[in-house]
């Protein structure tokens, strides 16, 4: 198991509730896998599950949370800066091209709020009608 | 006006009349600092911090028709879901990565989203800090991150900016997006 896989777990669990579903979620593994990489990270005393009170029906939540060694773990990973970057290179000066095209707009006198909107509800519409259309 | 301007509009009012200190946070604060892009979400960061003012602010919620799904301030993310507009809102208590003191809010710039509508938005720097210090960022995350740096340039305040990010744990990401 990686250092990256043990500091996305700690990073979840540390900022919300998080269950082993949300584990499993997040790092895309096979649920054995997760189930025995939270399983060493108990025995390493980074992590523990506890069970919290559900408002409705049904069995208690087990949810992980960090330990103190858990969160010392996961600021030295911080620190070392081992967390790589998501995007690639080509992502990184697409978003620049974005940038400035958005700054020419503005320049021109548009609300870059406006397009915004006008390219949300777009969107919400190709996924309205696709949805529609998956449907018949 | 769209539906979710609507449904924001009216759930702005119920904080404000509350006293409830907020920003908008995430995709809905991009476009006035960085690219233009779709997104479904919608953010909000609100100064919750005791079960006190959680308890005096959901009946306003509920008699204005949102729906909060789950009601404790133990979360760090509250759904609200507007019944009225269908539209529902995530109400952050405690956003990735930001603090939430004097300074950002003070921070915080008041912007117009539509002719009526006006909203607090997060500061360009906490913006970057809060989608760098997200567990599952991602590439896009990344992306809008790059995208602030070039439009903002000039006017970002590099010392608070850093101080955040420090803070954040988010510091060599930031610089290694920023010299790409």
């Amino acid at each position: 198991m990686s250092l990256e896989q043990k500091a996305q777990v700690l990073e979840a669990s540390a900022s919300a509730q998080c269950g082993v579903r949300d584990v499993v979620r997040m790092l895309t593994c096979k649920t054995s896998r997760i189930v025995s990489l939270l399983k060493k990270m108990e025995e390493e005393r980074l992590i523990e599950s506890r069970k919290t009170l559900r408002s409705g029906r049904g069995r208690p939540k087990k949810v992980i949370v960090p330990t103190s060694l858990g969160l010392e773990f996961l600021n030295a990973y911080r620190k070392m800066g081992m967390m790589p970057l998501r995007a690639r290179k080509e992502d990184l000066e697409h978003a620049v091209k974005d940038a400035l095209y958005a700054e020419r707009l503005v320049a021109f006198g548009h609300s870059p709020f406006k397009l915004f909107m006008e390219l949300n509800i777009i969107a919400s519409n190709i996924k309205v009608s696709s949805k529609a259309s998956q449907g018949t | 006006m769209p539906a979710i301007l609507r449904s924001l509009q009216r759930l702005l009012k119920v904080l404000e009349d509350n006293g409830v200190a907020y920003m908008v946070i995430g995709g809905y604060a991009l476009p006035f600092y960085g690219r233009i892009r779709a997104t479904v979400d919608i953010d909000l960061a609100v100064a919750i911090s005791s079960e006190e003012e959680w308890n005096r602010l959901c009946p306003w919620l509920q008699k204005n028709d949102f729906e909060v799904t789950i009601s404790s301030i133990q979360n760090p993310l509250i759904l609200a879901l507007d019944k009225k507009e269908n539209v529902e809102i995530e109400l952050w208590l405690r956003p990735d990565g930001i603090v939430f003191d004097g300074e950002t809010l003070r921070r915080r710039r008041k912007m117009k989203l539509d002719e009526n509508v006006e909203a607090w938005v997060v500061s360009p720097e906490d913006f970057i800090v809060n989608k760098l210090a997200r567990p599952d960022r991602g590439a896009v995350d990344e992306q809008d991150v790059k995208s602030v740096l070039v439009r903002q340039e000039s006017k970002l305040d590099w010392e608070y900016l850093k101080k955040r990010a420090r803070e954040a744990g988010i510091l060599t990401i930031l610089q290694a997006i920023q010299a790409e």
